[in-house]
């Protein structure tokens, strides 16, 4: 609630900081890590013959040459669902990430350019209020009000209740985060400078503010789709997130949670495509923000 | 420069801001039942709606009326500690089901918070005072890998673990009172510890880092005091305060992963109403449970604030 709670630096990026690696080699493992995955999900049904949701072989059989992260209750491959599942992870991070962005960001620079007065205090705390939600419990109260079974064209089951939730929720953190930093910028040097000479404010903004509002915010979604996915595969199992069969990785592990023992494979696989994402995304965040220092000096 | 009057003021100011974060969250909760496409009623009911039934719902959730009416009405009644009745159980004011679940929700956070600080915090300073890299790269690949993963699937891997395999805890369940749910919380609680734990260790490890460049710090060393006390006496205090930012900043996080690992160990708080809620379309529950976890967040970091103030001693000493 306070300012200082606007921490411009995602604290993903911030643990991956700590890793000390330079810019372009944490962007080129990170962008290349998305890329392969993406491509094995496209790829991989073509090479191996076996769609997502197709029967490929007995069920429950431990990885081997034809199966190399086995198969599931169902005898569908797990390699095919672990990477098609990437589709659809990084479908709803991209777009919960994006929407609240544009329109966080947008708010923030508004709340920021109107400073001080009734508006400008109205409008963050409405900000306090929204994140002030815990984000599965607002999940839970949208997917009843929208319903967990609605599919929207191009969205599988499940995902237009949990993407209204994201937005809902996420632009308070991105109207916070631009809020915070149109407020720095407004007494930076250039943004002085462009007021002398004249310049309206429609287009100190335009020109001078949002471009750098959003570089910062770009850098912070990034890491914040770590949570994001987190989030997703968290809400798969309390039956909120996307509904089977389409396959995400927390509705595949939600699904194996019984045959965790004798059947690890159905969720060590997506589990581990889960954790090397977040590395690739926090190492891309945080690339991002190297990049972005290294500019401003 | 800083007077009594100007403090009286930003007080009389912050309370002002917590009255009107307070009234939003309100009208968040109450509009949340309006955005379903069509009408509520009609979603609620499904396949058994039928126009008397729509009609009967419609009164029963306001929904006949106008929106400002409704809205309204919700302040009013929130106001009173009225949250309305379960639609599936009508002899249950939501105010009960709420104040009976709100105990041991709360039970699960403090413990974890617990947990987490006594195991992150040393882990913190380690990693802040560490002068080997390899230290603090391992520390935080960990701590990447553990931020991405879903809560729930630690969650079932200390049960497997711990419960299953070792049967030192419960898989789960709840006592009929103190001290013996503590043989059901500490399980529970140390999975949502865990989850947190990244966020505690890298506050404490920056904090640490920080003190650790102030002059004093060296002029500590330089007196020739331990390492040990150096870091206890000098270094940890500096530490409290982000602490606190962070339980401030985290308090909504925690309710939510606390509703996660309670649904899975089956402990009846929040987590286990709400699912239940979700699975009979229980409005009026959810309603009130959503709205009870906001104010409980606005009012978290209304005291936050406040020990914020009484900690400091740079505040402190300003009166």
């Amino acid at each position: 609630m306070s300012a200082t709670a606007a921490a411009p630096t995602h604290p993903v990026a911030r643990v991956a900081r700590r890793l000390r690696l330079p810019s372009d080699v944490g962007l080129l493992i990170g962008v290349g890590t998305l890329a392969a995955m993406l491509a094995l999900a496209f790829l991989l049904p073509v090479v191996t013959g076996y769609g997502t949701n197709e029967f490929a072989g007995a069920p429950y059989q431990a990885p081997s040459l034809s199966h190399p992260f086995g198969t599931d209750q169902f005898g569908r491959d797990v390699m095919v669902r672990t990477f098609a599942a990437a589709k659809v992870d990084y479908m709803i991070a991209f777009l919960a990430v994006g929407v609240s962005l544009l329109i966080g960001t947008t708010i923030g620079v508004v709340i920021g350019v109107v400073h001080g007065g009734v508006v400008d205090w109205l409008l963050s705390r409405l900000v306090d209020a929204v994140i002030a939600f815990p984000l599965v419990i607002l999940v839970l109260a949208l997917v009843v009000a929208v319903g967990p079974e609605k599919s929207a064209p191009g969205l599988p089951a499940g995902t237009p209740a949990l993407l209204i939730a994201l937005f809902v929720f996420g632009w308070a953190f991105y109207a916070r985060l631009a809020h915070a930093q149109a407020l720095s910028l407004r007494e930076r040097e250039f943004v002085v400078a462009a007021r002398m000479m004249g310049y309206s404010r429609t287009r100190i903004v335009m020109r001078h503010m949002l471009p750098n509002v959003l570089a910062t915010a770009t850098a912070y979604a990034v890491g914040d789709a770590v949570f994001i996915i987190g989030a997703t595969a968290s809400l798969a199992f309390l039956g909120a997130g996307v509904q089977p069969p389409t396959p995400e990785w927390g509705q595949i592990m939600f699904e194996a949670r019984g045959v965790l023992e004798t059947a690890w494979w159905t969720s060590v696989f997506p589990g581990l495509a889960l954790v090397v994402t977040g590395l690739a995304l926090a190492l891309i965040a945080d690339g991002l923000i190297q990049r972005l220092e290294g500019g401003s000096k | 420069m800083t007077t009594v009057s100007s403090i009286g003021s930003r007080v009389g100011l912050r309370v002002l801001q917590t009255v009107v974060v307070a009234v939003f969250v309100t009208v968040i909760a109450a509009v949340l039942v309006r955005l379903a496409p069509g009408d509520a009623a009609t979603t609620l009911l499904g396949d058994r709606a039928t126009p008397e039934g729509v009609a009967r719902l419609q009164a029963q959730l306001g929904l006949d009326r106008s929106v400002f009416a409704q809205v309204a009405e919700t302040l009013g009644n929130v106001a009173r500690g009225d949250l309305g009745t379960s639609l599936t159980r009508p002899d249950q004011p939501v105010s009960r089901i709420v104040l009976d679940a709100l105990p041991v929700t709360l039970s699960v956070i403090a413990a974890a918070l617990l947990v987490a600080v006594v195991v992150g915090v040393p882990l913190g300073l380690i990693a802040g005072t560490t002068r080997r890299p390899a230290v603090d790269r391992g520390i935080s690949l960990a701590a990447i890998g553990l931020l991405a993963l879903p809560s729930f699937f630690l969650a079932i891997i200390a049960i497997l673990v711990l419960a299953l395999t070792l049967g030192i805890a419960p898989a789960g369940g709840w006592g009929g009172g103190w001290p013996e749910n503590l043989k059901y919380l500490w399980l529970p609680a140390l999975s949502l510890a865990v989850l947190r734990l990244p966020q505690v260790v890298r506050v404490v490890r920056e904090a640490a880092r920080e003190a650790s460049s102030h002059e004093y710090v060296e002029a500590a060393v330089a007196r020739g005091l331990s390492p040990r006390r150096v870091t206890a006496r000098h270094v940890l205090p500096n530490c409290l305060l982000p602490m606190l930012a962070l339980v401030g900043f985290d308090a909504a996080v925690l309710l939510s992963g606390a509703v996660v690992v309670e649904s899975i160990f089956g402990l009846p708080g929040f987590g286990r109403e709400l699912v239940t809620a979700v699975g009979t379309r229980d409005y009026p529950t959810i309603q009130g449970i959503a709205l009870t976890a906001a104010l409980f967040v606005v009012f978290v970091n209304l005291v936050v604030d406040a020990l914020y103030a009484l900690a400091d001693p740079r505040v402190r000493t300003a009166r």
